[in-house]
């Protein structure tokens, strides 16, 4: 089965041929696509961007052996061929631009780029202030600000450059219509044209620059952080942190994978019960929510309304406080354990959340109790979209239930919920609230190192890394790999999708 | 289509203003101190002394809600942003020091200090000699709690007589065996040890010796322990839980005995009325090498510390100092039964007469001085008993897992 197929074997194939070849062919074409990311997607980027760094030089280059004495001033003094144009707003504009630029740049950024190599050289002092006997220190350099103004100082530098550039095209085409005596654009014209032409850009300012604050930066400085040696005993003000190179990637990837108190080894234990607890807690949810919605849409059932209202009640408990009352409920002296004993069923307590594969257990299943009546209110809306002819039809063929379930229901509801389906895995992979509020990743266990339990996912195990031990560094890189892990996946499932590929089929 | 427009850039306007809103600047705020919940109303009254015997004092002084347990967790995500005087449990001081959460006190303040406090916690409060923080409490330590209708004072002193009187009398024995604070007190007990040797205020080595063999016979010191350990928690008489369980316990008239600390004596003491008693942890009989051990408790002090990055370091030091200081102690004791570690309260008949204080003083020759821990002690020991209350550690694989825990704890991980 390792050949491609003709149209015609494929059709001759059995049910279950059929779906071993389909998902055989699946994982087959991962690595290709793969091959295809590197060979293909990134060399055509990389070639993209080249040409438009080699326009951007054309276009300076340009301007500065075709640009009179205004333009070429402009290449100090920004808008300055503007300015002597009589274009005073945007000249003005960009002047003020360089202006803040220099002045950001000599009273702040600078100090702050140039230690941005060692992260800091003076680490705080203690001294002795002879008048009131008492012992005062002396501000050391902090590698945190350090870290953080100096990334910001270098993406101010970036949009410098690039306004510098904006400033060098727009100087040399005003030139150009000069020459060609034609009007200039007035300013009244170029505050209209924010309404008009232009209207993009002012809409999405104010939304580009909040998402660069409070999301683009971040992201990048957490980056920078998994580089450092950031830790509790390298934490500002007391003491600098500084580069450490690729020391935590190696950390948590090489090495003594074998050994139990070894960082690669705790990370693959816990990264496999991820997996597994994403694959659970998403599939148990969907299946069962699908056929509760189903139970209920069913002709002949009555009170429809009573049992929705009674599922959604679920959802109206906010979700911390059921999951803080099943932690009680499950504990080893809870309600639980308590009236299984007195009616005798059990004679010792049930480890329900205090043993590794119990726990496991527990929390997929009160997993499922929470998550029901969300698939089940998604999938009742779904499920009333299908069009009643075509199980009419597929009566009238003979179908049974079961046939109609799998060839008509099944399909309809995995094209129009897969994107659905990839959300809630990448969400589970991340589901802190679920196992923190009912575990915290208890029980621990000697088989796992750094303060990891049995139940803990990634996400969990990174705040007690961060929270607990003041691990930055090593915290930093696991959350990179995490969004590897989540990006490589949702974007295979993603584009191998019915709902992408045959986007208009049931339309 | 202009109008639409206008709407939506005033859309837009309205959502700058509100990123902006968050970012107001804040002035001087004077001097935060930190306490737990429960001691508030004790704090506030505290704060209005100090500003009566001081009435020039300048600053306005805050409080905030930070239990002596949580001062480090807090501390540690900006101590810049952190109160200038806050409470500590010592076990915290190092990593206080390492993250440059406490100043040093002036030698003068230091003296004074050490001339009025319990020498131990004194000497806990010291980082290379130096003195770091303001002792207030020695009564950081767990000892037993006992219903004197059920156990003898006689039966208290051996774990067996303990678990038969309580099997007698259908009552239970309550011990937090995952709870890494108390399950070391069996190991201390057979003869094990654990020391770091800081370098600084950092983990330099550590020794541990849970996996040497015990002068006692052809057993480890971790094995003598965990084997005790085991046995206790097979026993049908046994109540594995935290001071929730023994509430709950009291409250089901299930209570025979219980190890915790002071602060449960209060609820204890009103629960029992004339059965209540206190005393030191019992010893355990060892099948192993068939020799008593007496269980070890932990015990530890309570500081308060001045943050070194405080804006008003002299004002803050003269506040540690006297909410530390001898007339504050008395009132801590008054009002909560918090054990003084100034030697002038401590020596006064009612701290004496105090039922849980005195069981702290009877088991404190039996209590290993905690030192600052790292949080690879806490996760496997807490590990270690978890394993045990979940039958994962047995009597067969107990030498391989004493192994494990001791490389775990001496590698630090």
């Amino acid at each position: 089965m390792t050949q491609p197929v003709s149209e015609l074997d494929y059709l001759k194939m059995s049910a279950w041929q059929k779906f071993c070849y389909k998902f055989v062919s699946f994982f087959k074409k991962i690595p290709m696509g793969f091959l295809n990311f590197f060979k293909v997607t990134i060399p055509a980027l990389a070639i993209k961007f080249w040409l438009d760094v080699k326009q951007c030089f054309v276009n300076v280059g340009k301007a500065a052996k075709y640009g009179d004495w205004k333009t070429r001033t402009s290449f100090v003094l920004m808008g300055f061929s503007q300015l002597a144009r009589k274009q005073f707003l945007r000249g003005f504009t960009y002047l003020i631009f360089e202006l803040l630029f220099v002045l950001y740049l000599g009273l702040f950024g600078w100090k702050y780029l140039a230690m941005f190599g060692t992260l800091g050289e003076h680490t705080r002092g203690e001294f002795l202030n002879p008048v009131t006997g008492i012992y005062e220190y002396t501000e050391g350099d902090n590698s945190l600000l350090i870290l953080l103004y100096g990334l910001l100082t270098i993406l101010f530098i970036f949009a410098f450059a690039y306004a510098w550039y904006q400033n060098i095209k727009s100087a040399y085409s005003t030139q150009l219509v000069e020459e060609a005596k034609q009007p200039l654009a007035t300013a009244k014209e170029d505050m209209r044209s924010f309404v008009n032409e232009q209207y993009h850009k002012t809409l999405l300012t104010v939304p580009l620059v909040g998402l660069s604050i409070f999301t683009i930066f971040p992201i990048i400085f957490m980056i920078f952080v998994a580089f450092t040696n950031y830790d509790m005993a390298h934490m500002p003000p007391a003491s600098l942190f500084t580069w450490v190179g690729f020391e935590n990637f190696i950390a948590v990837l090489g090495g003594g994978i074998a050994t139990s108190s070894s960082f690669a080894y705790t990370f693959g234990r816990i990264l496999l019960w991820t997996v597994v607890w994403a694959f659970f807690a998403t599939f148990t949810n969907y299946i069962l929510g699908m056929i509760v919605a189903i139970l209920i849409n069913k002709k002949g059932i009555r009170f429809k309304k009573l049992w929705r209202t009674i599922l959604i009640m679920t959802i109206a408990v906010p979700q911390f406080v059921s999951l803080l009352l099943m932690s009680q409920m499950f504990a080893d002296e809870g309600i639980i354990n308590i009236l299984l004993k007195q009616w005798g069923i059990i004679d010792s307590h049930i480890p329900f959340l205090t043993d590794g594969n119990w726990a496991k257990a527990t929390i997929i299943i009160v997993n499922i109790w929470i998550g029901i009546p969300y698939t089940m209110l998604i999938c009742t809306g779904i499920l009333m979209n299908i069009p009643e002819d075509l199980y009419e039809s597929a009566r009238m063929d003979g179908a049974g239930p079961v046939k109609a379930y799998m060839k008509i229901t099944l399909p309809y509801m995995l094209h129009v919920t897969t994107p659905y389906l990839i959300s809630q895995f990448i969400g589970n992979l991340n589901n802190f609230n679920v196992i923190y509020l009912l575990t915290a990743g208890a029980p621990l266990s000697l088989n796992l190192a750094n303060g990891a339990g049995e139940t803990d996912l990634l996400i969990t195990w990174l705040y007690k890394l961060t929270m607990d031990k003041q691990s930055y560094g090593i915290a930093s890189v696991i959350s990179i790999l995490m969004f590897i892990i989540t990006a490589i996946v949702s974007l295979i499932v993603y584009n191998r999708s019915g709902s992408v590929k045959n986007e208009e089929d049931f339309m | 289509m202009m109008k639409k427009r206008v709407i939506s850039l005033l859309a837009c306007g309205a959502l700058a203003v509100g990123a902006t809103a968050g970012l107001t600047a804040c002035g001087d705020k004077g001097i935060t101190i930190w306490g737990p919940a429960e001691q508030q109303q004790m704090l506030k009254e505290m704060v209005a002394s100090f500003l009566e015997e001081n009435p020039d004092f300048k600053y306005e002084i805050n409080l905030g809600v930070v239990s002596e347990a949580d001062a480090y967790a807090n501390l540690s995500k900006d101590v810049a942003a952190s109160a200038d005087v806050f409470a500590f449990a010592n076990d915290q001081l190092m990593n206080l020091k390492t993250i440059g959460g406490l100043a040093r006190l002036s030698d003068e303040a230091a003296a004074k200090s050490a001339a009025e406090n319990d020498a131990n916690s004194v000497e806990a409060t010291k980082v290379d000699g130096v003195q770091y923080a303001y002792p207030y409490a020695s009564d950081n330590g767990f000892f037993m709690y006992y219903d004197k209708s059920v156990i003898s004072a006689d039966q208290a002193k051996t774990l067996e007589d303990i678990m038969d009187a309580c099997e007698a009398a259908g009552k239970y024995f309550i011990f937090d065996i995952d709870n890494s604070w108390y399950v070391g007190s069996f190991l201390y007990g057979a003869g094990g040890d654990y020391t770091i040797n800081w370098n600084g205020s950092l983990v330099g080595s550590i020794d541990c010796d849970f996996d040497a063999k015990s002068p006692d016979g052809d057993y480890t010191y971790g094995e003598i322990g965990g084997n005790a350990l085991i046995k206790l928690h097979k026993h049908k008489n046994f109540v594995n839980g935290d001071d929730n369980t023994i509430t709950k316990y009291l409250g089901d008239e299930g209570f025979g005995a219980c190890v915790s600390g002071t602060w449960k004596g209060a609820e204890i003491s009103t629960k029992l009325g004339e059965n209540y008693a206190a005393t030191k942890l019992p010893t355990y009989h060892s099948e192993l090498t068939n020799k008593d051990y007496q269980i070890k408790s932990f015990s530890g002090f309570k500081f308060y510390g001045v943050n070194a990055s405080s804006k008003h370091l002299a004002e803050a030091h003269q506040i540690a100092a006297y909410l530390s200081g001898e007339k504050m102690q008395e009132k801590r004791f008054d009002t909560f039964g918090i054990g003084p570690s100034n030697k002038v309260v401590a020596a006064k008949d009612k701290v004496k007469s105090n039922v849980a204080l005195a069981a702290l003083l009877e088991q404190a020759p039996h209590a290993k001085i905690q030192d600052s821990l790292p949080p690879s002690y806490w996760s496997n020991l807490e590990a270690f008993g978890t394993d045990i209350h979940g039958d994962k550690i047995t009597d067969a694989n107990l030498k391989e897992k004493i192994t494990a825990l001791t490389e775990k704890l001496k590698s630090n991980t």
